[in-house]
């Protein structure tokens, strides 16, 4: 209970006590008991790390993640109407020294009820998964690389940052 | 004690309606995941869009055909490398154009002229060197066409002369 919830129930009681004691007539006493369920967005991902291995571009267009899909569990608790979002933002281009790889190169597809494929962009969060009010939400992302002969070698990474928003 | 129970009150609402305001909030959440995608060097070549060819020169007149024409051969080029790298794909024959009765033409009858980005203009077959058909620098996939002729000539004694060229494509 919070603080605020046990601050009301002691004013009620007291309240509920002075009622007492006025001499005895047809007295009645309401006690409120109240508690506040705030907003909470917790989110859980299954792997912090996603890595591409090297691949034919004529043979693999499209390169899975060598560990396959990441399970993200949201759990968000909100108001009947309220939109629960979890979107997905690069920090960067994928980049290898001075040489850069568009963030949009990653894709994925997704799985689980509320998850939507998309394409990564370090320039706008886009949208992993969307809900109405709370919940306990799971479902997957399954990323690719699209592979091409005009990248140059190296060894690129961005990082990935996933925002759960429980209005 | 009414002024007492009236401040509990109010203090109770007061209270209430701040902890509201805090749980009106957006709760958020985050998370990160690190990427790293490996990009290694490659090289592929294809001719005629397998990795081999045959060309034929068909027998003619040296007077009315001096150089002896062929279908064209396409070349595709893909390669990866650093920004920097330098991609060449080169030709080499095998031997003189030789014949069953082992005559022989000299291979340096055996030339072409090319079109296409980066690919060289003309050249000459050589059993001693590699010539150079195409070179660019970076990564990209690159195509060309390559036209060879035979020098024809009356000296020639009748056969079937035949040779190999290596083609090698290098993407460091």
């Amino acid at each position: 209970m919070s603080f605020a919830a046990s601050t009301i129930l002691t004013c009620s009681l007291l309240v509920a006590a002075l009622a007492i004691a006025v001499p005895a007539d047809a007295q009645t006493a309401t006690s409120t008991f109240s508690a506040n369920l705030g907003g909470i967005a917790k989110l859980s991902l299954s792997s912090n790390t996603l890595s591409f291995p090297d691949a034919d571009p004529d043979t693999v267009p499209l390169v899975p993640a060598a560990g396959g899909a990441i399970t993200i569990i949201a759990k968000a608790r909100a108001s009947l109407a309220a939109t629960v979002t979890l979107t997905v933002v690069a920090a960067d281009d994928l980049r290898s020294g001075v040489d850069t790889i568009p963030a949009s190169a990653l894709t994925w597809m997704a799985s689980g009820a509320g998850f939507v494929n998309g394409t990564v962009s370090r320039t706008a969060p886009q949208v992993v998964a969307s809900w109405t009010g709370s919940g306990i939400r799971t479902g997957t992302q399954s990323y690719r690389f699209q592979n091409s002969w005009s990248y140059r070698t190296g060894t690129y990474s961005v990082s990935l940052l996933y925002t759960l928003v429980s209005p | 004690m009414k002024k007492a129970v009236w401040s509990g009150i109010i203090t109770a609402v007061g209270m209430l309606a701040m902890s509201t305001s805090v749980y009106a909030q957006a709760q958020t959440a985050t998370g990160t995941v690190n990427v790293n995608a490996n990009v290694n060097a490659k090289a592929k070549l294809t001719i005629n869009g397998g990795a081999n060819a045959s060309i034929t020169f068909a027998d003619a007149d040296p007077d009315v055909l001096a150089t002896l024409p062929s279908a064209p051969l396409n070349i595709a080029v893909k390669a990866r490398t650093s920004g920097t790298g330098a991609v060449t794909l080169t030709v080499r024959a095998s031997q003189d154009l030789t014949s069953a009765t082992s005559d022989t033409i000299a291979i340096t009858a055996l030339k072409w002229t090319s079109t296409g980005t980066n690919f060289a203009v003309s050249g000459i077959s050589s059993t001693g060197a590699d010539v150079s058909v195409f070179s660019a620098t970076g990564s990209g996939n690159h195509s060309g066409v390559q036209n060879y002729t035979l020098d024809n000539s009356w000296a020639y004694a009748t056969g079937t002369y035949t040779t190999t060229l290596t083609y090698t494509l290098t993407a460091p």
